[in-house]
């Protein structure tokens, strides 16, 4: 049975009514020039339908304002629908903010029963529930203090502890995570994980793909408030890597262009090619990946190091290639040519990396060029990976001889 | 490990379905269905109004307490104002304390909602329970100041009457009137700032056009009938004065039509309340 169905779904705002008016400025357009036309709104969500089954855990994932957040807004009745029709079948609680519904005055105790009451829960519930609640977010010891004089991680863990025990029929869950202990965090998840098989239905929202492909069966791809693709995780969110790329490499590409030749070394370009030989701008994970570095030396040059890093979209560095470790001296003679870096199976996770080459002299301590974040390559979902990378692997299954 | 769904030992799994049209019934039930909110607001206005207060729960008998004796001073020693032969402190408190309620409630509920954007973001509940919690706690610092009232009654020899009686619908009357105007207002106040500022000058015309530092009776009487139907609080604490103090009956017609006024201000306070709550979590 569905629990959840959306039909046609819109939310329109209107850009000049973000935010109060006063009542001169209501009169002052009432009277004079009424130039309320369409280029004033803007949707947030355009007539997305889709159905949502009982037991379900589905993922709502889109770039930056595609409208995510809408949809779980709406589903949690935050915010009212401007066209179609939006049906849910039982209860629903979110952990869109957890902790938003704290007093800084009240103590933990009396927040428990307050913010339990906002979401939904009875008095004599959360009694029954108080004692794990406060188990849960381990603040046996400041249960009786204000909030206000909580640290943030404090707050998130009561919020979480309490909005973990509500029990509805359908849990929002948005990016609420981000904040508290790694340890905190991953008792969050297994706490989520717990419900959903439980029978829970769960809508999860999250920029994070390996949770998203990890909690949900149904993937959602939003795109500026229209429903781009549905279904089966790999798929979507494979899909959605495309998507993001392809925005992403227009940009790149306008940056990469440097037009100083005065070097003894230039890079000129990194592609990546498939083993069939193939330039691609995306692979696979555990997809065999070959890198070519084209360079042009204008002199000779005795003994040269190449380097290839790859940073994910928070810019942290996840890989380093370099020639340095490779032993053998490699030295350029004047002219064009290309360097290969052979890798069986890619090790990295899903997403969008880009890419620092850089050539200089061994030892050096200056590079004689160095390409920041000009190149981009996109790894799509391909072998599981769960965890940070993937790690090139075969089983072997025998009995233990005696 | 329940199942989902069960909000605990014999509770009734609760039918949720979320329709965007609903009639005023609904909206009553769903009301209803979060009644324990609604008081835990309340007591949260009342527990952080008086938290780290040295004073406490005695603030809500100082204000009227505290006016009254200045009122008494000024306008019974000093400017010798008439007022029905009844002792002044009698005749003023008697005003001060319902004024006190309708003033408080009006200060708390109308910015309430603005004041508590931060939830309104981000949880759903009827949003209304955030102004009722508002008067209603109000209207329980109006039951502990009456207590004192009581006291200065009996201090008074003043003797008890079955006209007491009255007070029950005339309180009721107030209730109705305090809660449509807040309902009204505090979602008036969400689209347009302005009613914030504009309120404390309000509040003040009106306790001067409000029988509470004099009586009713010095109004000439060919006004009388226009000041009672313009300003149901008149009515209302005119009925207080009569019943308690006086022992008379209140004036009926006056009393009436203050009724009816109020049933019509809150029916029509929470349905236009309703009907822009839709809007209020895009604009607050």
């Amino acid at each position: 049975m569905n629990i959840i169905t959306l039909d046609k779904l819109s939310k329109r705002y209107r850009i000049s009514q973000l935010g109060a008016k006063s009542l001169r400025e209501e009169l002052a357009r009432l009277f004079g020039r009424s130039g309320n036309t369409g280029a004033d709104e803007f949707f947030a969500l355009r007539e997305v339908s889709c159905e949502i089954e009982q037991g379900e855990a589905v993922g709502f994932i889109g770039p930056n304002g595609s409208g995510k957040s809408t949809v779980l807004k709406l589903l949690a009745r935050i915010i009212y629908p401007t066209q179609g029709k939006l049906i849910v079948r039982g209860s629903v609680a979110s952990l869109i903010e957890v902790g938003a519904g704290f007093h800084p005055e009240l103590t933990g105790r009396e927040n428990i029963f307050l913010y339990g009451s906002i979401m939904g829960m009875r008095q004599a519930d959360v009694r029954a529930k108080f004692d794990r609640i406060v188990e849960f977010a381990e603040l046996e010891r400041f249960i009786d203090t204000p909030v206000k004089r909580y640290s943030s991680g404090m707050y998130v863990r009561l919020g979480f502890a309490v909005a973990a025990h509500i029990n509805p029929h359908v849990l929002l869950v948005d990016e609420v995570l981000a904040v508290g202990d790694a340890a905190f965090q991953s008792k969050c998840l297994q706490r989520i994980e717990e419900l959903r098989r439980n029978g829970m239905t769960i809508v999860f929202v999250s920029h994070d793909m390996t949770a998203v492909e990890r909690l949900c069966q149904r993937v959602f791809f939003l795109q500026q408030g229209r429903l781009q693709a549905a279904g089966d995780p790999q798929a979507v969110i494979g899909e959605y890597y495309q998507t993001v790329v392809f925005q992403q490499r227009a940009q790149v590409s306008a940056t990469a262009v440097d037009g100083r030749s005065a070097r003894v070394v230039e890079i000129l370009q990194v592609r990546f090619f498939d083993r069939a030989g193939t330039a691609v701008d995306a692979l696979a994970t555990g997809a065999p990946m070959i890198a070519r570095i084209e360079y042009q030396a204008h002199q000779a040059v005795e003994d040269a190091v190449f380097e290839l890093s790859f940073y994910a979209a928070d810019d942290r560095l996840h890989c380093q290639f370099t020639t340095a470790l490779a032993g053998e001296r490699l030295p350029l003679t004047p002219g064009r040519g290309v360097i290969e870096i052979e890798c069986d199976e890619l090790g990295l996770t899903p997403g969008v990396y880009k890419l620092d080459a850089l050539v200089q002299a061994r030892g050096a301590l200056t590079a004689y060029d160095w390409k920041r974040r000009a190149y981009v390559l996109n790894v799509l979902p391909g072998k599981r990976v769960r965890g940070l990378f993937y790690a090139p692997h075969q089983w072997r299954a025998r009995p233990l001889a005696d | 490990m329940e199942a989902p769904g069960q909000a605990g030992a014999g509770e009734p799994v609760l039918e949720n379905t979320v329709a965007w049209r609903e009639s005023l019934r609904a909206h009553l039930r769903e009301l209803w269905r979060h009644r324990e909110l609604l008081w835990l607001i309340t007591q949260r206005e009342i527990k952080v109004r008086y938290k780290q207060s040295l004073l406490g729960v005695l603030w809500a008998i100082l204000q009227p307490l505290s006016l009254m004796l200045v009122f008494t001073v000024f306008f019974s020693w000093f400017a010798r104002m008439q007022s029905d032969g009844i002792p002044y402190p009698l005749f003023s408190y008697a005003a001060l304390l319902p004024w006190t309620f309708f003033s408080t409630a009006l200060s708390f509920a109308i910015p309430s909602l603005i004041a508590n954007s931060h939830i309104i973001t981000k949880i759903y509940f009827p949003r209304e329970i955030v102004p009722l919690a508002s008067v209603l706690a109000a209207f329980l610092d109006f039951v502990i100041a009456a207590g004192v009232f009581v006291l200065l009654l009996v201090l008074y020899r003043v003797p008890p009457t079955w006209n007491l009686l009255y007070v029950l619908p005339i309180v009721a009357i107030q209730l109705a009137f305090t809660t449509g105007i807040c309902l009204l207002l505090s979602a008036f106040t969400v689209l347009y700032r302005d009613v914030r500022h504009t309120l404390p000058l309000v509040m003040q015309i009106w306790m001067f056009v409000t029988p509470i530092l004099y009586s009713a009776s010095v109004v000439p009487p060919r006004w009388r009938a226009w000041y009672f139907s313009l300003n149901p609080m008149a009515a209302i604490i005119d009925g207080y004065r009569r019943t308690v103090v006086q022992g008379v009956p209140p004036q009926g017609r006056y009393l009436a039509l203050a009724a009816l006024v109020s049933g019509v201000l809150i029916w029509a306070g929470y349905k236009y309340f309703k009907h822009l709550e839709r809007e209020f979590a895009d604009i607050v």
